[in-house]
């Protein structure tokens, strides 16, 4: 149960020090009951020291975190209870199979949910009879998946969870975690995969070098976000029938190649429309990097 | 952590029975020699008292005016109860760093702390499997001696008292156990000394016991060392000695309860 405010997940100003090295500093969180929260940051911003800091693994150097309104410290099993993790760098413990593994857990949390594991399975195209011995990292993942999911946790910690899965896969990942949210339990979902963040949360912390920069729903930030766009034509253009488009800026043009900038509310129908005037041999579209989203997500509040 | 447990005993299963079936060889092999031993007394006592005390000291632990090696009590305490407890306590050490140190560095740990599991729960069923593990290839040996002695009537000896002697292996290892528990919380595992620690806790301890025993002015040094309270011969001749066993089981309560205040206070991961 959340606390009085529908409040699943709330730290107030978390720190966790390794020595001399601040991961997370003086984290204000708050996370929804019902929500997909995402958790964006690059590589070593401290998505992971969060995650491990909720769960017990570490302790807070200072703040404190609670989680259905009990401390993350001194009711960490009771919280347990009502969690489903899945770990960045999944460690099976790989010498059963999946049946044997989930018969385990059974024990483990007193609750029965093998049809759950064997419909999750089903889903994600899983042996659950298979040894979980020398297993691909991606079938591992998807053993992970189950773990979390099958005994149907009031809240779900994700750390990155669809790194090693493949592109069908993730899409079946999307779909459950769509199926978590029509229930009404709450997933907290660490990433730096921004596309991925767009497609399934419905708002996104943000967090670098420790400190929680801003929390926004995803709509907000996808006004910010945008794409890099790559057109290889057959020749060079004669003329530019980009540049008067709303929301593409840094064209560039060399030789046959052109690159553009465009806005997350650009209408790419337009694009594609002057596009059409050359003769195309190529689209690429490149994501940004987290710090580019920073950047342009401060450029346009300091705006 | 009962399931805890569980799991524990079940992953050190195929260990367990292959130390059982190793050290039963092994003693199989070593009784089936007693029979010789015992026709030729006379000649091997003769060849025993020509060893130099201090080399009879570095190898035998209880009093060396009482060593007969065919006297059976002495003939396990040397051949089974030396070795067997140095192959268990490695043994002992490989498990409990398995059960903290080396899950903390491959990730496992994290995957059962997520689950509904205390950190103090951890540590009692990992150290409950250690105890009964060990418990089950103590006991084991006891019945390969005991069906030894049938198969050569010359290994005549009160069997209670063998078995007691064996089964009371379990509170050497604890202590041993303790320690390393002890060091697996204590010292995080990115760092690669509490390995070395432990072992030589345990083999140094041995040696010293040896060396110390062979120089007169440092025999007071072997009552602080763990040998000094665990002799099968003793156990079997003069039957138990309750103080030592209370001191062992005083000094591995001291250390799996520094564990259990430990663990809670520990940070984890690598």
């Amino acid at each position: 149960m959340p606390n009085g405010n529908g409040v699943v997940i709330q730290t107030s100003q978390l720190t966790h020090r390794y020595g001399k090295f601040v991961a997370i500093k003086d984290l204000d969180l708050q996370v929804k009951q019902g929500e997909i929260f995402g958790f964006l940051g690059p590589n070593g911003a401290g998505k992971t020291t969060t995650i491990r800091t909720l769960l017990d693994f570490i302790r807070p150097s200072s703040g404190s975190a609670t989680i259905f309104g009990m401390d993350t410290v001194r009711d960490s099993v009771a919280i347990r209870q009502r969690i489903g993790y899945l770990p960045s760098e999944l460690a099976l413990l790989d010498n059963w199979t999946g049946v044997q593994y989930i018969r385990w857990l059974e024990g483990v949390r007193k609750q029965r949910f093998m049809d759950e594991a064997l419909r999750l399975a089903e889903q994600l195209d899983f042996d659950l009879n298979r040894s979980l011995k020398g297993m691909s990292t991606g079938m591992k993942r998807k053993m992970g998946l189950i773990v979390a999911l099958a005994h149907k946790p009031e809240l779900l910690i994700l750390d990155e969870p669809t790194t090693g899965l493949d592109p069908l896969m993730q899409q079946v990942f999307h779909g459950l975690m769509r199926e978590v949210r029509e229930e009404g339990r709450t997933v907290f979902l660490s990433s730096h995969n921004l596309p991925e963040v767009e497609h399934i949360c419905d708002r996104v912390g943000i967090i670098r070098s420790g400190e929680l920069e801003a929390v926004e729903t995803v709509a907000a930030l996808t006004r910010v976000s945008f794409r890099w766009l790559h057109f290889t034509l057959a020749e060079p253009p004669a003329r530019n029938g980009f540049s008067a488009i709303p929301g593409v800026t840094d064209l560039a043009v060399d030789g046959a190649q052109i690159r553009m900038r465009v806005s997350g509310e650009t209408d790419m129908d337009a694009v594609i429309k002057a596009a059409a005037d050359y003769t195309v041999r190529d689209i690429h579209i490149e994501q940004p990097t987290l710090e580019e989203i920073f950047l342009t997500y401060y450029g346009k509040k300091e705006a | 952590m009962a399931s805890i447990f569980n799991k524990a005993f079940r992953d050190s299963k195929r260990t367990m029975i292959w130390l059982s079936i190793g050290l039963g060889l092994y003693i199989l092999m070593m009784m089936s020699i007693y029979p010789s031993l015992a026709e030729q007394a006379d000649e091997i006592s003769e060849l025993m008292e020509s060893y130099p005390e201090g080399i009879m000291r570095m190898f035998y632990s209880g009093d060396i005016s009482e060593f007969n090696i065919v006297d059976p009590g002495i003939f396990l305490q040397t051949y089974v109860g030396t070795w067997g407890l140095l192959i268990l306590g490695a043994i002992v050490i490989v498990q409990a760093f398995n059960a903290f140190t080396n899950a903390e560095r491959d990730g496992t740990m994290d995957m059962t702390l997520s689950l509904p599991v205390s950190r103090r729960d951890l540590l009692v069923g990992r150290a409950l499997n250690t105890a009964v593990t060990m418990l089950v290839v103590l006991a084991v040996c006891a019945v390969t001696v005991i069906v030894c002695a049938q198969i050569w009537p010359e290994f005549e000896t009160d069997m209670v008292r063998v078995t007691i002697a064996l089964l009371a292996g379990i509170f050497p290892l604890m202590v041993v156990a303790g320690f390393t528990y002890l060091l697996a919380v204590w010292v995080p595992s990115s760092r690669r000394f509490a390995g070395p620690i432990a072992y030589l806790f345990f083999f140094g301890s041995y040696l010293i016991y040896g060396l110390v025993g062979t120089v007169e002015s440092l025999h007071w040094v072997q009552p602080l060392l763990l040998f000094d309270y665990y002799d099968i011969g003793g156990i079997i001749n003069h039957g138990v000695d309750i103080t030592n066993w209370l001191i062992m089981a005083a000094a591995a309560a001291v250390y799996f309860g520094l564990a259990w205040w430990l663990v809670d206070r520990k940070e984890l991961g690598v």
